[in-house]
Parts: C-alpha cells; sequence; structure tokens
C-alpha cells in the first residue's frame, strides 16, 4: 500500500489499487451530494460511530434499501456486543434474555462490517478518517454518529461508588452485584436509586423485583416530574409506595457514605441533611449526549450539548450526519427511541439520494413497570395557550386520567394515564384530531369504551417507535401491500404482523391497539376474528372451556346442544374434543368423541401424506435399553416400516396401514412401551441431555427429571402440542430453551423457563423462576400448564399465548409464582386428577375389541389392505411411490408393490 | 348378518399381515380401478348405466363416523349422519389421490352437510361434491339407499365390468 501505511481499509474491494486511488481522491472530492456516481464497483464508503438501536435501524433500512450495492458501510461499536434493544433492559434485569435487535440480516451482509468492541477515538473531518481504538484508520464519504448518551453521575464526594443503568453489562454487573451482596450481608441488600423519572422508576422497580429494598430519591417534587403534572406524579407516587419503594422528594443526594477503608457504600446524605442507609447506589437522573468525539473535531454542539443537526439530520460538516439521542435538534436531545429510528430513516433515505426530513418529536412515554401503568403524551403538561384539561381523579383507586383539549374541548392535545393506562394505546395516535364524542367519556372511569381501532385514520401513527401507521397495519393485515421489502401473505396473526410491519417491537405499548386493529380489520373482511371458535360456537375456547367446566359438561351432545349449531366442522370439534379430554381424561374415541377428534388422535397414530400412518412409542427422556430398541427393530421390520430418529428423541416407525395399527401395537405393548402421543395435542417428550450422571460438565441428573415430567404429563391434552426440554447444566445441550418448558440446571436447583418454540416461528423461552427444587418446580409447571390449557385459544402454542396475554411473561409470573388470583392449588388439583386418571391409549384400545372395530380398513372387508398403496425403496428403506413412478410404472400399483428404483 | 357379509369378503381376500403383505395377490394383473376411472369422461358419451351395491348393514356404522366400504375394487366412503340420511362419496381424496376421505371430519355448512380432508382439510358439500374452500376440486358423490338393513350405493355398471 502506498504512502498510508498504517491506513487499515475496512472496505472490500477487488483491487487494491483501486482503494488506493480512490483514497487518495477522497480527501478532495466534493460534498457527497455531488460526487461521483456511486456504483458496486465504486461504492460510497459510510461509516456509521455506535452501535444502538439507532445505528442498527440505519444500518438495516439501507442493507434493504441500497439494492443497487451503492454503498459499503462500517459499524463500529465499543461494546461488546451486537447491537441490542437498550429499550428492553429491564427484562434483563428479571433474566437472561437475549436482547439482540431484530433483523440480524444486515450483520451478515458482505457490504456492511460490523465491528464489535472498537471504538471510534478520533474523527478528523478534512481527511475524512475516524480513528479507532484498534489503531485503525478508516476512511469515509460519510459518517454518521451514533453514539447515543451515556448515564451522568454528577461529582460529589464518594462518586466511585456509583452505579448506572445503561447498558447490558451495567445491568449484568448490577444483578452480580446484588447477588454477592446477599451473600455477604446475609440479608435482603438495601438498593437507593437516585433519579425518579422513567429509567429510575424502572430501575427500582427491576431491583426491587429482584428482591432488594429500594428507595427513590428524586430532586422534582413528584415522581416522573418531566411528564406527569403534579397529580398524576402524586397518584403514581402512592402506587409506587404500595409496592414497598421508598420515596425521598424534592431532594438530592450529596454525599455517597462508606464504610471507613471505602470498600463498601452504607448510605447516603441528602441535600436536606437527612441520611439513609443503602448498599447499593444507581445513578438515573438522565442523560448526556455522547458528543466528545464531535466537539473535538470542531462540529456545532447545541447550548445543552449535543451534536446539533438540522432537518436533514445533518451536522455542520456537509459529510457528517448525527442521528438518536446524540443528535441535538431544534436545540434538543431526545432520550427516546421513536426519534432515534426516525432521525435513521431520515439518514437511510439521504445517503440513497433522497430528500426525507426530520420534523417532529414524538415524546408519548409508557413506564414499562410491572402492576404500575402510567402513560403520558402530546402536551401533557397543558403548555398550549388557552388548553382545557379534563381530568378524572380517583385517589382511593389509585387513578388519575387527564386529557388536554384545544380551547374548543374538540381537539386532542395530549394526556397523562396513571393507574389504567388503557385508554392510551388508542388515544396517543389521535393527538392533534378531532374527538368523536365528549372528551370525558374516553377516560375509562367513565365506563366508556374508547374510539375502537376502526375509527383511526389511516395516517394516524399506531406504532411511534417504528412509524408504523394505521394504514400500514390494516394494508399488512389485507396483504395488499406489495412494495418490494413487504411483498408476503396477509398477516392474520398479531406475531407475523409484528414481525412484517415491525409495529410493537420496541416498548410494545401499541400491541393492544395493533391487535384491535388486526380484529377489526379481519371483520370487515369477512374473516373469523380469532376470539369465537367458528360459525358453530360464539364462544372463544377459552369461554367454552370455562363453561364446560363450571356445568361439569361431560359429553359432547351436551356441549353442542347448549353452546353449538349445526353439525360442527373441522375446527370446533377437535376444540370440544380436546377441552373434554383436558378435563376428563377418558378414552376420547368412546361415546361419540371420536367423531370429533381430529386426523390423527382419530387414529392414534399420525396420518401419511400416502393415508398410511407413523408410530411413535413414548420413550421417557430419550433412554431406552437396548432390549426395548431391538423390539422396535423387530417391528419395523416384521411390518416393512421405514424409520427415522425424531427430533425428540424417539423412533418413528412410518408406512403403517389403518388395519395394521394394532397388531403393530400388540407388540409394543407387551414389550412394555405405551402411546408416545405424537398424534395428540398434548405432551410430546421431555428432551433431556445426559445430563450429570455421565456428563463431566452436569450439575443435576437431567434424565432423571425428564423422565418424572414425562410420566407426570404424559397424555395430558392441550389447546396444541407441547414440548418439554431439561438440560443438566448451564451448557444447555437439550435446547431447553426451545421448548414450551425449558429446565435448565443451576448449582442450586432448576431454572424454569417457559414459552420457548421451535418450528415456524421460533421464540425463546422466557426465564420464569430460579433456583427452583424438584417440588416446587413441578408445582410450577402444574400451575403454568393448566393455566395454559384454560386459557389460551385453539391451537395456539404457549409462545404465542404469552405474547396475547396481557402482561405477558409478568402475568404469568403472578398467577404461577405468586398465586395472585389464588387459583394455584385448583390448578395442582386439575393436573393431580390427570395424573390420576392417565392410562395408555393404546393398552386400552386392545383391550376392548369395540374399540378395535375402528381400525378397520373397510367396513365390508375389515383387513383388507387399501390397493393403491405403493411404495418404492429408496436407501434400503420403503417410501410411498411419487406420482411420476406410479405412472411410469406397467404394472398396476397395489399395496406392498415395490417398484424398483433406478439407481443413478 | 351384517358380520357374516364383511366376513365372507374377507375370507376372499385373506387376511394380510406383517411380512406376508408383501406377497402378491390373485388380481394383481387385472388393470381396472384407475383406468376405469380415468376413462369416466368418455364413458359418458354413452349413458352410464347405475346398479345399486350392497356396501354394509345400517348398523356397522356409527353417527358420523365414516367408513370406507371396498365395492367391486372401488373404495368409497361412507358417512352415517342418522339412519336416514347416508352419503357416500369417492374415498380418495380430489387433491392428494389419497384414499382417505372417510377418515375426515364429518360437520356442516350453514344447513349443508359436509367433510373435511383429513389430509389438508378441503371442506367438501357431503351431498354434491362441492369444494368449499378450493372452487377447482371436486370430490365424486353416489346416491344411497337402505334396504332391509342394508345400505346400498348406486355406482356405474362400467365398475362392475372392469371387476
Ligand atoms: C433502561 C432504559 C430504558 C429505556 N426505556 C425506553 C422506553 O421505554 N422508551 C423509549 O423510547 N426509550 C427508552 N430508553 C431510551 C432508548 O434506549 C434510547 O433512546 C436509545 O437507545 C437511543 O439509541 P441510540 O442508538 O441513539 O443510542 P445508544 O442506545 O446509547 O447507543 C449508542 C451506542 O454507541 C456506542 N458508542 C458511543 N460512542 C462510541 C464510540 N466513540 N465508538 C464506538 N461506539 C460508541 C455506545 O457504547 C452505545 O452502544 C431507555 C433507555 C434505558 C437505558
Ligand atoms: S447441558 Fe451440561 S450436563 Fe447436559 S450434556 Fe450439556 S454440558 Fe453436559
Ligand atoms: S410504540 Fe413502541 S413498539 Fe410500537
Amino acid at each position: 500500500m502506498p504512502a498510508s501505511n498504517e491506513t487499515a481499509s475496512a472496505y472490500s474491494a477487488p483491487d487494491p489499487t483501486a482503494i488506493a486511488g480512490d483514497s487518495t481522491h477522497a480527501v478532495t472530492s466534493t460534498s457527497p451530494a455531488d460526487a461521483a456516481v456511486h456504483t458496486p464497483e465504486v461504492p460510497r464508503r459510510v461509516i456509521v460511530i455506535g452501535g444502538g438501536p439507532a445505528a442498527h435501524r440505519l444500518t438495516d433500512a439501507l442493507h434493504s434499501r441500497d439494492t443497487e450495492h451503492t454503498l459499503s458501510i462500517v459499524v463500529l461499536t465499543e461494546e461488546n456486543h451486537r447491537p441490542y434493544d437498550r429499550v428492553a433492559l429491564s427484562q434483563r434485569l428479571a433474566g437472561m434474555v437475549d436482547l439482540t435487535l431484530e433483523p440480524t440480516a444486515p450483520w451478515d451482509s458482505e457490504r456492511i462490517t460490523l465491528r464489535i468492541h472498537e471504538r471510534a477515538t478520533r474523527i478528523d473531518p478534512i481527511a475524512r478518517t475516524v480513528t479507532t481504538s484498534t489503531g485503525a484508520v478508516l476512511e469515509y464519504d460519510d459518517l454518521v454518529l451514533a453514539t447515543g448518551s451515556s448515564a451522568p453521575v454528577p461529582k460529589m464526594p464518594g462518586r466511585e461508588h456509583i452505579r448506572v443503568y445503561r447498558t447490558l453489562d451495567d445491568v449484568d454487573a448490577l444483578v452480580d452485584e446484588l447477588t454477592a451482596l446477599t451473600a455477604s450481608l446475609g440479608r435482603t441488600p438495601r438498593v437507593v436509586v437516585a433519579g425518579g423519572g422513567l429509567l429510575g422508576l424502572e430501575a427500582a422497580g427491576g431491583l426491587h423485583a429482584l428482591g432488594a429494598e429500594a428507595a427513590i430519591v428524586h430532586s422534582g417534587g413528584w415522581l416522573m416530574s418531566a411528564q406527569l403534572d403534579e397529580g398524576g406524579g402524586q397518584a403514581l407516587g402512592r402506587l409506587i409506595i404500595a409496592q414497598g419503594i421508598e420515596l425521598h422528594l424534592g431532594t438530592r443526594a450529596r454525599t455517597i457514605l462508606a464504610t471507613h477503608d471505602n470498600t463498601a457504600v452504607t448510605g447516603l446524605q441528602l441535600g436536606n441533611g437527612q441520611e439513609i442507609a443503602a448498599d447499593l447506589v444507581v445513578y438515573a437522573i438522565g442523560i448526556s449526549p455522547r458528543d466528545e468525539l464531535a466537539r473535538a473535531a470542531g462540529l456545532t454542539i447545541g447550548t445543552r450539548g449535543g451534536v446539533t443537526i438540522g432537518n436533514d439530520c445533518r451536522t455542520s460538516d456537509a459529510n457528517i450526519w448525527a442521528i438518536g439521542e446524540v443528535a441535538s435538534w431544534n436545540d434538543r436531545c431526545v432520550g427516546l427511541v421513536a426519534p432515534a429510528n426516525a432521525m435513521a430513516e431520515v439518514v437511510a433515505d439521504r445517503l440513497l439520494g433522497g430528500t426525507a426530513e426530520f420534523t417532529t418529536v414524538d415524546d408519548a412515554t409508557k413506564l414499562k413497570l410491572s402492576g404500575i401503568d402510567v402513560a403520558s403524551f402530546g402536551d401533557a403538561l397543558a403548555t398550549t395557550p388557552g388548553s382545557l384539561e379534563i381530568v378524572f381523579a380517583d385517589p382511593a383507586r389509585g387513578l388519575y386520567q387527564k386529557l388536554v383539549m384545544t380551547d374548543d374541548a374538540k381537539s386532542l392535545l395530549g394526556g397523562i394515564f396513571v393507574g389504567d393506562a388503557t385508554p392510551y394505546s388508542a388515544l396517543r395516535p389521535m393527538v392533534g384530531r378531532q374527538l368523536r364524542s365528549e372528551p370525558a367519556a374516553y377516560l375509562s372511569a367513565a365506563g366508556a369504551e374508547a374510539p375502537a381501532g376502526d375509527e383511526l385514520p389511516d395516517d394516524a401513527l399506531v406504532c411511534s417507535c417504528n412509524m408504523v401507521s394505521a394504514g400500514a397495519v390494516r394494508q399488512a393485515v389485507r396483504g395488499d401491500d406489495t412494495s418490494a421489502d413487504n411483498a408476503r401473505g396477509a398477516c392474520t396473526e398479531l406475531g407475523a404482523l409484528k414481525t412484517c410491519t415491525r409495529a410493537g417491537t420496541q416498548c410494545g405499548s401499541c400491541v393492544p391497539l395493533v391487535k384491535k386493529i388486526l380484529e377489526a380489520e379481519l371483520t370487515a373482511s369477512g374473516h373469523i376474528v380469532s376470539h369465537t371458535l367458528c360459525e358453530h360456537f360464539e364462544l372463544s375456547r377459552q369461554e367454552l372451556f370455562d363453561s364446560v367446566r363450571v356445568l361439569g359438561l361431560v359429553s359432547s351432545d351436551e356441549i353442542f346442544s347448549r353452546f353449538g349449531a349445526g353439525r360442527g366442522c373441522d375446527v370446533c370439534k377437535p376444540a370440544v374434543g380436546s377441552i373434554l379430554a383436558s378435563q376428563n381424561t377418558s378414552y376420547i374415541l368412546d361415546a361419540g368423541r371420536g367423531t370429533l377428534q381430529d386426523t390423527n388422535d382419530r387414529a392414534l397414530a399420525n396420518m401419511q401424506k400416502d393415508g398410511t400412518y407413523s408410530v411413535v412409542p413414548r420413550i421417557p427422556g430419550g433412554e431406552i435399553t437396548p432390549t426395548k430398541l431391538a423390539v422396535i427393530a423387530q417391528v419395523a421390520l416384521d411390518f416393512d416400516l421405514y424409520t427415522k430418529i425424531t427430533g425428540g428423541q424417539r423412533i418413528d416407525l412410518f408406512g403403517a396401514r389403518l388395519e395394521q395399527l394394532p397388531d403393530i401395537w400388540r407388540i409394543l405393548v407387551d414389550a412394555g412401551f405405551e402411546s408416545g402421543q405424537a398424534y395428540g395435542k398434548a405432551l410430546r417428550n421431555v428432551k433431556s441431555c445426559v445430563g450429570s450422571t455421565w456428563c463431566r460438565f452436569g450439575v443435576q441428573d437431567a434424565v432423571g427429571l425428564a423422565i418424572r415430567l414425562e410420566l407426570r404429563y404424559r397424555g395430558l391434552r392441550a389447546p396444541h402440542k407441547f414440548k418439554f426440554g431439561v438440560s443438566g447444566c448451564a451448557r444447555e445441550c437439550a435446547e431447553a430453551r426451545a421448548k414450551d418448558v425449558g429446565i435448565i440446571a443451576s448449582d442450586n436447583g432448576w431454572n424454569m423457563y417457559v414459552g420457548g418454540n421451535g418450528g415456524f416461528q421460533p421464540a425463546h423461552g422466557q426465564l420464569l423462576a430460579t433456583d427452583l427444587d424438584e417440588e416446587t418446580l413441578i408445582r410450577h409447571i402444574d400451575r403454568y400448564m393448566m393455566y395454559y390449557i384454560r386459557t389460551a385459544d385453539r391451537m395456539q402454542r404457549t409462545a404465542r399465548w404469552m405474547e396475547d396475554l396481557d402482561g405477558g411473561l409478568e402475568h404469568v409470573r403472578d398467577i404461577v409464582i405468586n398465586d395472585s388470583l389464588g387459583l394455584g392449588e385448583e390448578l395442582e388439583q386439575a393436573v393431580l386428577a390427570h395424573v390420576d386418571n392417565y392410562e395408555d391409549e393404546w393398552a386400552a384400545t386392545l383391550a376392548d375389541p369395540d374399540r378395535l372395530r375402528r381400525f378397520r380398513s373397510f367396513v365390508n372387508a375389515p383387513t383388507e389392505p387399501d390397493p393403491s398403496i405403493a411404495l418404492v425403496t429408496e436407501r434400503d428403506q420403503i417410501r410411498p411411490a411419487t406420482p411420476a413412478e406410479r405412472a411410469e410404472s406397467s404394472t398396476l400399483l397395489l399395496s406392498g408393490s415395490r417398484i424398483p428404483v433406478r439407481k443413478e | 348378518m351384517a358380520k357374516k357379509h364383511s366376513a365372507s369378503l374377507a375370507e376372499m381376500w385373506p387376511a394380510y399381515r406383517g411380512i406376508n403383505a408383501r406377497t402378491r395377490q390373485p388380481w394383481e394383473h387385472t388393470t381396472m380401478t384407475m383406468t376405469t376411472a380415468e376413462a369416466r369422461p368418455n364413458a359418458s358419451a354413452t349413458r352410464p348405466t347405475l346398479v345399486w351395491e350392497r356396501a354394509c348393514a345400517v348398523s356397522d356404522l356409527e353417527p358420523s363416523w365414516g367408513e370406507a366400504a371396498l365395492i367391486r375394487r372401488k373404495q368409497i366412503a361412507l358417512f352415517l349422519l342418522s339412519p336416514t340420511e347416508i352419503y357416500a362419496v369417492d374415498h380418495r381424496d380430489p387433491h392428494t389421490e389419497a384414499n382417505v376421505m372417510a377418515r375426515g371430519i364429518v360437520g356442516s355448512k350453514g344447513d349443508r352437510p359436509t367433510i373435511a380432508s383429513p389430509l389438508h382439510k378441503e371442506v367438501y358439500d357431503l351431498g354434491t361434491g362441492e369444494c368449499f374452500t378450493n372452487p377447482t376440486l371436486v370430490l365424486h358423490t353416489y346416491d344411497t339407499r337402505v334396504v332391509g338393513g342394508y345400505i346400498e350405493v348406486a355406482v356405474e355398471t362400467g365398475l362392475l365390468e372392469a371387476a
């Protein structure tokens, strides 16, 4: 490389000399707007400093929209993580969740280089280079500052003891420190959080939920004083105190007090002279924009910090842009993700030659603290001249709601909700618009419904984090958005809708509204909205389940005559069958119930494409003796079945005809096998690793637990199939977090994860509880599964169910751990009744000639094989013949006949 | 009575089990079922004659639980909705060509009785064979009647000849 031997170019280009030529040129080229045309051969070089949500959004937008490949992008991030969702940090506090921002596809693109754990240390705006902490000097045509902010800590005695709550590492360290303190102090540690705004409340609430005693010190006269008026702040204060968090308002911390050797915090002294005890001090008093590089490079800085940008998001240097919290627009930095995303979109557009502008800041906020509903939006503090405030307050119920209206009381300007923020998501998009009815009607206290989803104008913003309008959501539901990156089918399910529009994927506060719009749109287009089962039942599965349970109904005729209409269909009949099976645990094909069952349940086997079945014996925990393996092998040989190991540590035998099933099962049952219920919407299997018995890393007996669980929950029918997994240590070899219930051994017991899912829409299980002993674990699983069985929609896996559940994981925790509805005992009893009544379906079938009769191939020729089944041999086993093979074969195909397959 | 009827058929085509299942059957060389089905459009030039063939006793069927019957090598799915309401349709699923229709779920759409394919859940009108979920599919239907406690199905003579 000539001249610049310390210049490491991060840009890949086919010819190294081209880089050198280009780099010398880059220094003298004019502003990018009028620079030479950029093509894949001569890409425009973009450096992004920072790897937060703003940088992610920018890169993702460029990745999907730069279809001509005119850009080559380097993203520098000093944190040792891929860009993650800072907004969701409180979830990390509650458990080890993966917050990596989706999609991660941009990081795999060859046009984009993500340099993790590498800090930009200097910008040279004349040479257009960025120097990094590794000593690399990178050249750019365009530079984007997305450095965000840091958590400020004022200068004061004892400052070195102060912790902050800003990054993943901060959160992980806080959790560790809290654990260590609990151990060393031998009592509940006491945390004092300085700052009573959104961040402070989240930190205090989160640490309190982790078991610490918590107190908040806040300089304002009431909590969230930037977003709430005094009435709202007072109401919130009462709610916080009710949770057991102590408040010190209207004062600041002046000194952090420590032990004599200055190794541990003992408390803090407040401005009002009071001293309060503390073992841990966390500061969450606001944000300081990370504008240090920009300052040093001579860029214009806002009066309160931050890099000054215009509507085009350009800084005072034409080749440098700034987005996110570091950007000061209208002389103000905003600590919210919505404007950061919006700025990222503007810069993405501009880098691709567009003219987008950033023109408004939406600073609506909703507190993400379990059990406390607080939201504020628009002109919440009523600063607009002449504005009217409509207030409803009920201190006894901890309720405070306010709408701010224009002077004619017609258009909405903003509002505050404390205690019950239900109307928030529907009202926020109405800011600046006329409300249809009298304002007071919208307050939930008045008992009226807020405007329904279908009344929202198409251009109203539903999700401000991701700038998704009501129209865009509706379009996605209808599936008529044909723009290149969104061209996909109609999203008729909440999960799919969120993925395809991005609405609701960040702070989550708009999800109820998105759901409402989805349902309204589905109804309008003639779809059956998920909560009524079908044309034959006007109840949701949950309502039907409860009615059947309360009335003690045990037959499908009773259920149909009370609640149904017509003969039912393939939607409601299996649902009724499943409800009866979940509640009564009796043989599913007796007493007319057989006609309710879906394809597989009907034959107690899994129907394959040619009408034959596959057979899966239960192998609890995946543990099997060689003798039993030999039985399976012999059955497969005798009946000429295709064998394959399943993903659930079992063996699947394919190609059995209906009338062969009893004969096959007679041998299996005699050898001690029972039905694996691979056909049922029931427990499939409990996958386990070999655990501490053999594995040199294992800390608990994973196989033993897996077998115990599989034997407990086998046969339990649910709205959908469910799977468990048990790993013997944190290495997680059993992939338990991809299961509906995942259990991972810890040194002190078992950690329980819920709502995991593989398949079409994968989801990681979320941590529900840690360090459980086996009995508590089983009690939790009983409650969790039975609550799911009672309340989920038909065909809804646990992951989607938790997504749809108001309050999600927190709600589940309330039910399962805190037993907040007092249902615990009843749920456990329901599981116990199942365990007591369980019988193996195949043993029960074989014992009764009337039941066996159902397995005849033809009513008039009970053992006659289906003559149309045709098989070929491939890799030494049978498989169904393809239509082409059938056509090619000169003889008529008969059951059992084989077409020889040509070897290539 | 009914049992005896089935038993005699079973005797004609002996029980079929395990590894022996793969041995050749006496009727293996004949060419019938499939060719006949394909030939039907041509056959319609000369109006086919229908004959009533006995399938099974009414008491052999359980309400709403479909079963297949083998009528001269033709697989026909039977559904008894009430002792006076019996439907017969092709056992062959028009979409996948597998012989499975008798194992679908019986239901209704409005006041029309339906059958859902057990494989991909296309829903058909049991009486007319019209498909509600994919208009390009049709399920062949047969007339039925009850004579002396037995269910009879009207099949084309072509079927008999081929057999
Ligand atoms: C606990 C918490 C809860 C929050 N909750 C909400 C909420 O509910 N709603 C909401 O709207 N907002 C919320 N926010 C605010 C939101 O997270 C931020 O607005 C958002 O993260 C801003 O994104 P950004 O990319 O501009 O900056 P950041 O997320 O701060 O990312 C900047 C990144 O750049 C890195 N960086 C900085 N300087 C350099 C350098 N020189 N070289 C390399 N890398 C560098 C930083 O380490 C950081 O990783 C919350 C924030 C926190 C901390
Ligand atoms: S999860 Fe742990 S105990 Fe289980 S196999 Fe893996 S390393 Fe061993
Ligand atoms: S408003 Fe935050 S995710 Fe939609």
